[in-house]
């Protein structure tokens, strides 16, 4: 606990010594004003616009919720069709690398045409981002379950269901949490693209809007509220793995 | 074809009767990258019901193998193994042994009282019969108060002791454990070849025990195996003299240091 204090306390110094050579810097003028306004500035539009900047995070929020929760749902179905049959497997884990390496961004005004401007694009851009990652993460462990845990199974004589039920569903479970972690942030970045290509709202949109008119302030307030959701929803994920799966955090089968 | 082969295993088991293990020119060998090896080579044994067995030698000597031959996770080249008059596929089937391996095997994600319960679980037991026996074994391996204990927050002496829980839980005839107590320090597993003593005298299972350290064969066995390696088989039996009445007094019995001597020599000379 006292570890974990002190780490914290380091953390908010880092925080604050970074903060005070930024300040230091816009506030000397060494950078101009409307490149990086120092950040009592925008700490100050954050106070201005709070109604504003909410309501736009609020809609990248759910944007990359929705994105992460369907594309872990069609991950995990993908990951249990490859896992399960190699011709899946040789057939359909090629392409999921090749969409890793897809400029998704590049087909997002595609996508516009096809769903309307409504939240569907990005959503679905959302989607594909953390899909890839654990669709690949799963794959991996669902397969690489420990000799000994499949020697134990073989010689209860399990069926092959009762091993995915009792072993590799949890073997599984620190890839998945490592993949999450990495999906969360790739999803808010994706979400909020997306926003800034084809979006009415949402924190792109709004740091794109803030650009054009010169509110650069109100800019720099958009990035840091991305940042702080993608911090926060990061927080959240790691305060429900040691709950539910506190084996996991100790064993240090957490990736 | 295969009708032929249950065929002679079928002649085979009325021959031998119903032993606990009656294992026929047993031949085992590996085929890698076109290199041939021969781990196992025309091992033939018979274990009677409820008696205990040793297969002792050195690293790499296909004791293990021969031992993975008996649990059905590695088929025989050459030879038949029968478990109680049935091949061990259909031993495994029906649950008649149970395996404790090197390591405990303990799945990180189940409490222990659930790693015990696993053979159960796997099994269909229904859940109120299922706590019952789990209890049971729990309170016989000395592991009471921490039903509730994670395997990380177990030490490597109680992880071993809950994998010889869950291999009793099913109440089978025949343990097979494959070096179990190779991983703990001298003590905890001198104290847990007595634990085991006691526990199979209480459940009459027949045990075949894999291991290279001579005392514990001789404490843990009626006769014991001794193997030589490349290829595997089996060049001395040593019947151990010391019956049903074994305690800790007996490693100061003068015919205990007699026979680990005898074994210490055929195992070095079969080295040289």
């Amino acid at each position: 606990m006292t570890a974990s204090l002190r780490q914290a306390g380091q953390f908010l110094l880092a925080v604050l010594l970074v903060g005070l050579a930024w300040q230091l810097v816009s506030g000397l003028g060494l950078v101009k004003v409307y490149v990086l306004p120092p950040p009592l500035d925008v700490l100050r539009a954050f106070a201005d616009n709070r109604p504003t900047i909410t309501h736009h995070a609020l809609v990248t929020l759910w944007t990359s919720l929705a994105g992460l929760a369907l594309g872990t749902v069609l991950a995990a179905l993908a990951a249990l069709g490859m896992a399960y049959s190699g011709l899946l497997h040789r057939a359909f884990r090629p392409l999921v690398v090749m969409l890793s390496a897809c400029p998704i961004i590049g087909v997002i005004p595609i996508l516009v045409v096809a769903f309307g401007d409504g939240y569907g694009p990005r959503v679905a851009v959302a989607a594909v981002a953390s899909f890839i990652v654990t669709a690949l993460y799963l794959v991996n462990g669902l397969s690489r379950t420990d000799a000994l845990a499949d020697e134990l199974m073989h010689s209860l004589n399990a069926s092959a269901w009762q091993r995915l039920r009792m072993v590799q569903s949890f073997s599984a479970v620190p890839y998945l949490m490592a993949a999450l972690k990495l999906s969360v942030s790739t999803c808010v970045i994706q979400a909020i693209v997306a926003e800034w290509i084809s979006g009415t709202s949402g924190l792109g949109y709004l740091v794109q809007f803030a650009g054009y008119s010169f509110r650069i302030d109100v800019m720099w307030a958009a990035v840091l509220t991305a940042v702080v959701i993608t911090l926060g929803l990061l927080g959240i994920l790691a305060l429900v793995e040691s709950l539910v799966f506190p084996w996991a955090v100790a064993e240090g089968r957490s990736l | 074809m295969s009708n032929t082969l249950e065929e002679t295993l079928e002649t085979a088991a009325a021959r031998s009767g119903q032993a606990a293990i009656s294992a026929r020119h047993v031949g085992v060998t590996y085929q890698r990258r076109g290199q041939v090896t021969e781990a196992v080579q025309d091992t033939s044994f018979e274990l009677p019901n409820g008696s205990w067995m040793s297969l002792l030698g050195p690293s790499g000597c296909g004791k293990s193998t021969l031992l993975r031959v008996l649990a059905d996770i590695v088929r025989p080249t050459e030879g038949a193994v029968l478990l109680s008059g049935r091949t061990p596929a259909q031993a495994r089937a029906e649950r008649a042994f149970a395996l404790v391996s090197q390591q405990a095997a303990m799945l990180p994600w189940r409490r222990l009282r659930e790693n015990v319960g696993l053979g159960l679980e796997v099994a269909g037991t229904d859940k109120r019969e299922r706590e019952r026996r789990v209890e049971e074994v729990i309170d016989l391996v000395g592991l009471t108060g921490f039903e509730r204990a994670y395997p990380h927050e177990l030490s490597g002496g109680m992880k071993q002791r809950a994998a010889i829980a869950r291999a009793l839980t099913l109440r089978p005839n025949l343990l097979l454990m494959d070096e179990p107590f190779g991983a703990l320090d001298e003590l905890t597993r001198e104290r847990l070849n007595f634990e085991v003593l006691r526990i199979l005298e209480e459940t009459g299972a027949a045990l075949v025990l894999v291991t290279h350290s001579i005392s514990e064969a001789v404490i843990l066995s009626d006769t014991v195996a001794v193997m030589s390696s490349r290829p595997g088989r089996i060049f001395h039996t040593e019947t151990i003299p010391f019956g049903r009445m074994r305690s800790s007094a007996m490693r100061d019995d003068p015919r205990f240091a007699r026979i680990e001597g005898v074994l210490r020599h055929k195992l070095m000379d079969e080295a040289s």
